[in-house]
């Protein structure tokens, strides 16, 4: 008797203010499904509570962005053009119009290119690539989606190989002196059967 | 002739003479002030078996984790613009960071073996039942821990894998509404969830897996390792030879880690999936290409669901014929999404 009253108890406190703070949701459109970064995007918000502000972010789900704010008009729309930072790194992403209370209340998906392939961006970017160049600690790699590894150059060096065989050596003889030990003590396994 | 009195490694009080057993003497002085002695209780001499090391050989990989993971964090990038960038400079230019990333990769991958080989022999044994219940559902806390360091380490590599799998996280907390908050990017708006996970990773779980593993060595340490009456041993001489089996395995995971770097994926590209998550997930991947995304949920929950329940399904003097049935069903089926999983067909998941 108790435990379902508890469990119950337990739902109403996780899922009652969750349901009490729920935002209607408005409608966001964009100017285009691809924008390259460092360049603006237009975002057009509707059917959102009247004169809100809102904050405006590009998501994945490793980068989050601010685009930056809005305000509502009389009707609960508004119209505002973005920048969407230099910095974001091609991919696909979800435009997000947060509440004052940090909900969600209006999404649109976009496909953010890399600035450096803005040029070149052509109708076929889409479903399963992004394209662009970076450098990474010295080692220009394609950022393309892919799930071949890129061919890191890992050398350990003289120095290393000496270190990691030592390593092995002194953990494989401590190892093996250490089970001569156990086989060696006496009347530690007394044996009954 | 001076005597003094000489207290053997393993805690042992005896006497001998100060100069002949000088290096005795000096072991002595530390078992003395570790209280070593502590470790001289009587134990089946069976536990000295194999089967019985397997919890022992997961705290040593979990060691080796822990001191390969502490310089690991040294190089670390945690930011997301900056964090696939600090892994690659570990692997191409930190001395050994190559290596010492091998190791942690390759002790992970043992860990997970010998953590479900351990679970399994503990099932088998039937050592769950009274008065041992506690020591398996900790155990079973273990084994999600285990689980939730390995996910958030896949994660933090920022490649293309790494965001694949946080992507995947992040949809099933939508999923899950409200009980997913904090794998949701919105939970903490001002800080990423990559530098979330880290903190997870680095932190929030080695501390809960600490206490875990310090409730589960007390519950043994007291209750008694279940293990067939055939004698008994000292608990010191186990440990004696669980230490020298373990050091000779990780002498082998260095030079596996050497000559076998795991890979590192390309920087992730958002919303983009084109790879197979870390293999100990593979399972939950043919779920996912079968039910959706839904699978990422259910499967956990079932196999934690019934590995919950066992103690309390199994109570009486013989474990009933249908539970064995059921879990080797489960441990098959497991089996058998693991295997489909290396061959499935790359799907898309999330948004589908």
């Amino acid at each position: 008797m108790r435990l379902p009253v508890l469990l119950l108890l337990a739902t109403g406190l996780v899922v009652g203010p969750a349901a009490a703070f729920t935002h209607e949701k408005g409608v966001i459109r964009l100017g285009a499904d691809e924008v390259a970064a460092g360049t603006e995007l237009e975002v057009r918000g509707e059917k959102l509570p009247k004169r809100t502000e809102f904050m405006l972010v590009l998501r994945g789900a490793l980068e989050t962005h601010t685009l930056g704010k809005v305000t509502t008009d009389t009707l609960g729309a508004f119209v505002a053009r973005v920048l969407v930072p230099a910095v974001v790194q091609p991919g696909a992403y979800v435009v997000r119009a947060l509440a004052p209370d940090g909900d969600e209340s209006a999404r649109a998906e976009v496909r953010v290119l890399a600035a450096a392939a803005a040029g070149a961006a052509t109708e076929d970017h889409g479903a399963a690539h992004g394209h662009g160049e970076e450098a990474e600690a010295g080692h220009a790699m394609s950022v393309e989606a892919t799930a071949e590894p890129p061919d890191l150059p890992v050398r350990h060096g003289p120095l290393g190989w000496a270190v990691i065989l030592g390593v092995s050596a002194a953990c494989l003889v401590s190892g093996l002196a250490l089970l001569r030990q156990a086989r060696g003590a006496p009347g530690h396994a007394t044996r009954t059967g | 002739m001076e005597r003094t009195e000489v207290v053997e490694p393993d805690g042992r009080a005896g006497t001998g003479t100060a100069g002949a057993e000088r290096v005795l003497d000096r072991a002595g002085w530390a078992a003395t002030r570790f209280a070593l002695g502590a470790l001289r209780y009587s134990i089946p001499a069976s536990a000295n078996r194999l089967p019985y090391m397997l919890g022992g050989f997961t705290f040593l990989g979990l060691v080796v984790l822990a001191l390969t993971g502490v310089w690991l964090d040294q190089l670390y990038n945690p930011d997301p613009l900056a964090a696939h960038a600090s892994v690659v400079y570990t692997v191409t230019r930190a001395p050994l960071g190559a290596w010492v990333r091998a190791l942690h990769y390759w002790a992970a991958c043992v860990v997970v073996v010998s953590v479900v080989l351990h679970l399994a022999h503990v099932f088998w044994r039937r050592s769950y039942v009274a008065p041992r219940e506690v020591t398996w559902w900790s155990g079973v806390l273990l084994l999600v821990l285990v689980g939730a360091l390995t996910f958030t380490g896949t994660v933090l590599r920022a490649d293309q894998e790494g965001g694949e799998a946080l992507a995947h996280a992040v949809a099933a907390a939508e999923l899950l509404g409200p009980l997913g908050a904090l794998l949701s990017p919105d939970f903490s708006p001002g800080t990423s969830l990559l530098a979330r996970i880290h903190n997870a990773h680095v932190s929030l779980l080695p501390l809960l897996l600490g206490g875990t593993i310090a409730l589960h060595f007390w519950l043994i340490r007291h209750l008694g390792i279940n293990a067939p009456a055939s004698g008994s041993a000292v608990f010191a001489e186990h440990v004696r030879r669980l230490l020298g089996y373990g050091l000779i395995g990780v002498a082998a995971l260095c030079l596996v880690a050497a000559l076998l770097p795991p890979a590192l994926g390309h920087r992730a590209v958002e919303g983009v999936e084109v790879t197979k998550p870390f293999w100990p997930f593979l399972w939950i991947y043919t779920l996912e290409n079968t039910i959706g995304l839904w699978g990422m949920i259910v499967g956990p929950a079932v196999i934690l669901g019934f590995l919950v329940a066992v103690p309390l399904l199994d109570r009486g003097a013989e474990r009933p014929a249908w539970l064995t049935v059921l879990a080797a069903a489960l441990l098959v089926a497991l089996l058998g999404a693991l295997a489909y999983g290396f061959v499935a067909p790359q799907m898309q998941h999330i948004g589908m």
